[in-house]
């Protein structure tokens, strides 16, 4: 008898939900992700300082350690850069430009990896063929080495960083896509679905996509902490975001010239805040992997 | 209407293997003839409307084939199929699958012919929808129809196919394929992933469906008790091919394939004690490599020589009646089934 046990069940159901909130790890790095996503939404309203309004600098205040006093009495809680920007303030908008970063290029990466995935596993054939074989190249190749040849070729901007993750990151998203839509195919309904003249486009995007978006959805998460590790990388080697855009990673890259000098602020408060933000993007995309694979046995 | 459903001339269907590149090149220069399996040969088929035609064979015989064949799912490789006089092998992809809507396919494993993430009421309703056979606004009363005819209360359209046990997902994979209003329903393997109890259920289901909406079924099985309890009409598959037809009483009383008698035989053996179905000695042979002659001769209890050499062809035999052995000529058929027994 081939019955299969599996039994799928919605996305977001009752006891996924119930699971979450059984696990202290998964409760905590949630809570500690979506509070540094709000900081990072209100950081023009709540910061001390607008880091980009020169006028609002004083030079005479640079490189204060945490909670000295500038000189018009204005206590820095993180201390100051070179330029007398407050770094509390300055993390708060690099907060926002890496998120922003992230979320537009995983979200490109997911939608264009998956219909790529999808139509390779469905039509087979040289399509899937040539476009594995892209695939292939691009995972044997470390991400952080294409990105830095794409970006030394288009230069430095914020579009320009998107684009060369999106390019680094689709291969996963295809990769997980097709794999799930070669198991999807091999089920009856799809071929239901053909006997009854559904177009391919309809079968691909009402009848497949539901089936094969869980394994997605961790995959998007990974490669969202993924995101934010890669340009903040890519920032800190000096080919990601202009200095006038400063990112985590462009943060700590300027503090790194005075660690030397013992003034250590500049470099580790940015870089804790992006170890908070992928550590716990990274826990909470753990448990959501674990919780679907346990479901699905 | 009376006239014929479905008419099967000389269909053959080969499924290409995927080839090494070695093999490419090799074949390039002439030293490999491209390998095929050989799913359906020379296969001619009629069925009339409001007929029950039961077509069995053992796993790999192509009997699966010849459902998706003739759902329009698949194209044959050669041969003519004609869907109530309409001829329908030579239409491009999208115009068979409409000029077949009428003829559904009725899966063999419930639990992955429904999409687990949409709701019954969505997959029950939007085959029609999409070729216009229900209004958008009469969508309720267009599911709880069909559900009542397949025998489940309408309250289950909200519900996911994960809730229901492998009966009911039959039941409602039976729902939507008659949403389309088909006048043949092919039905491959029915009841073959459902537990014994629930069978006969599902079975009796399609025997009330049948006279209640003159429907024309083609029924394929391995299990001969399926296919005496709802056929009119029986064909024996082996191999790729037809190898016995006829009426149902007339081909179960008195078979005369030396295949359908094994069928037959060992049937009512392992009806009476209950041990597994295990028709006949030997494996079948590979579709790849076909067997010279009689593709039946390397498992035949009775073969001659004559099998090994020239494939007999399917000749008529008594009324209505067909089969495909060199032993079984007007005179000589007495003595197969006293060879056999």
């Amino acid at each position: 008898m081939t019955t299969n046990a599996q039994t799928p069940q919605r996305l977001l159901s009752a006891d996924l939900l119930a699971g979450f909130w059984s696990s202290k790890v998964a409760v905590i790095a949630a809570f500690v992700f979506v509070f540094m996503v709000v900081l990072a939404l209100a950081a023009p309203w709540i910061s001390p300082q607008d880091p980009y309004d020169l006028s609002q600098l004083n030079l005479l205040d640079s490189r204060l350690a945490p909670f000295e006093k500038g000189i018009d009495g204005t206590v820095y809680l993180l201390g100051t850069d070179q330029q007398g920007r407050d770094m509390f303030s300055a993390i708060l908008h690099g907060l926002r430009i890496s998120l922003f970063v992230a979320v537009v290029s995983s979200v490109t990466a997911l939608v264009i990896g998956t219909s790529l995935g999808i139509l390779s596993g469905m039509r087979r054939g040289w399509l899937d063929t040539v476009l594995m074989r892209i695939v292939d190249v691009q995972l044997s190749i470390p991400a952080v080495l294409v990105s830095l040849v794409l970006l030394a070729v288009l230069g430095r901007g914020i579009d320009k960083i998107i684009f060369a993750l999106i390019t680094v990151q689709w291969v996963y998203f295809a990769r997980t896509a097709r794999a799930a839509t070669l198991v999807e195919m091999s089920k009856d309904y799809v071929e239901a679905a053909q006997s009854f003249g559904f177009s391919r486009t309809r079968i691909m995007f009402w009848e497949l996509l539901p089936n094969v978006l869980p394994p997605l959805l961790v995959v998007a998460m990974v490669e969202f902490a993924h995101a934010i590790a890669l340009e903040a990388t890519l920032s800190f080697l000096g080919v990601g975001l202009p200095i006038t855009e400063p990112s985590l990673g462009l943060l700590i890259s300027t503090g790194f010239a005075y660690l030397q000098n013992g003034e250590y602020w500049i470099s580790l408060f940015p870089g804790i805040a992006l170890l908070l933000l992928v550590f716990n993007l990274n826990l909470v995309a753990e448990w959501f992997r674990e919780s679907l694979d346990s479901r699905r046995r | 209407m009376t006239g014929l459903a479905f008419e099967l001339r000389n269909v053959s269907r080969r499924f290409a293997i995927r080839r090494q590149l070695s093999e490419h090149l090799s074949s390039w220069f002439g030293y490999n003839q491209p390998k095929a399996v050989h799913a359906l040969s020379d296969v001619s088929l009629k069925v009339s409307s409001g007929e029950v035609l039961g077509i069995v064979g053992e796993s790999g015989c192509g009997k699966s084939t010849l459902a998706r064949i003739m759902a329009g799912l698949v194209k044959p490789s050669e041969g003519e199929v004609y869907f109530e006089g309409q001829r329908v092998d030579e239409l491009g992809e999208r115009e068979r699958v409409n000029a077949m809507l009428p003829a559904q396919l009725v899966f063999q494993n419930p639990f992955s012919s429904l999409n687990p993430r949409h709701r019954i009421r969505t997959i029950l309703s939007q085959a029609a929808l999409l070729h216009d056979l229900t209004q958008r606004n009469h969508v309720d009363e267009f599911v709880s129809s069909l559900l009542q005819s397949v025998g489940l209360p309408p309250s289950v359209s909200t519900r996911f196919a994960h809730e229901f046990s492998g009966g009911q997902l039959q039941r409602i994979s039976l729902a939507r394929s008659l949403s389309v209003s088909p006048r043949v329903l092919i039905c491959d393997e029915p009841v073959s992933a459902l537990d014994v109890s629930v069978q006969a259920q599902i079975l009796n289901l399609l025997l009330e469906l049948q006279t209640r909406q003159n429907l024309t079924y083609i029924i394929i099985s391995h299990d001969l008790s399926v296919i005496r309890h709802l056929s009119d009409r029986v064909a024996v598959m082996y191999l790729g091919r037809v190898v016995e037809e006829g009426p149902a009483a007339a081909l179960f009383e008195n078979p005369q394939h030396p295949y359908t008698q094994a069928l037959v035989r060992e049937s009512l053996e392992s009806a009476a004690t209950r041990r597994l179905f295990k028709p006949i000695e030997g494996e079948i042979p590979s579709p790849i490599n076909l067997p010279s002659g009689c593709g039946f001769h390397p498992r035949c209890p009775v073969s001659i020589d004559r099998c090994r050499l020239e494939r007999p062809e399917l000749r008529s035999f008594g009324p209505g009646r067909k089969v495909a052995c060199h032993l079984v000529e007007a005179d000589h058929s007495q003595q197969v089934t006293n060879g056999v027994k």
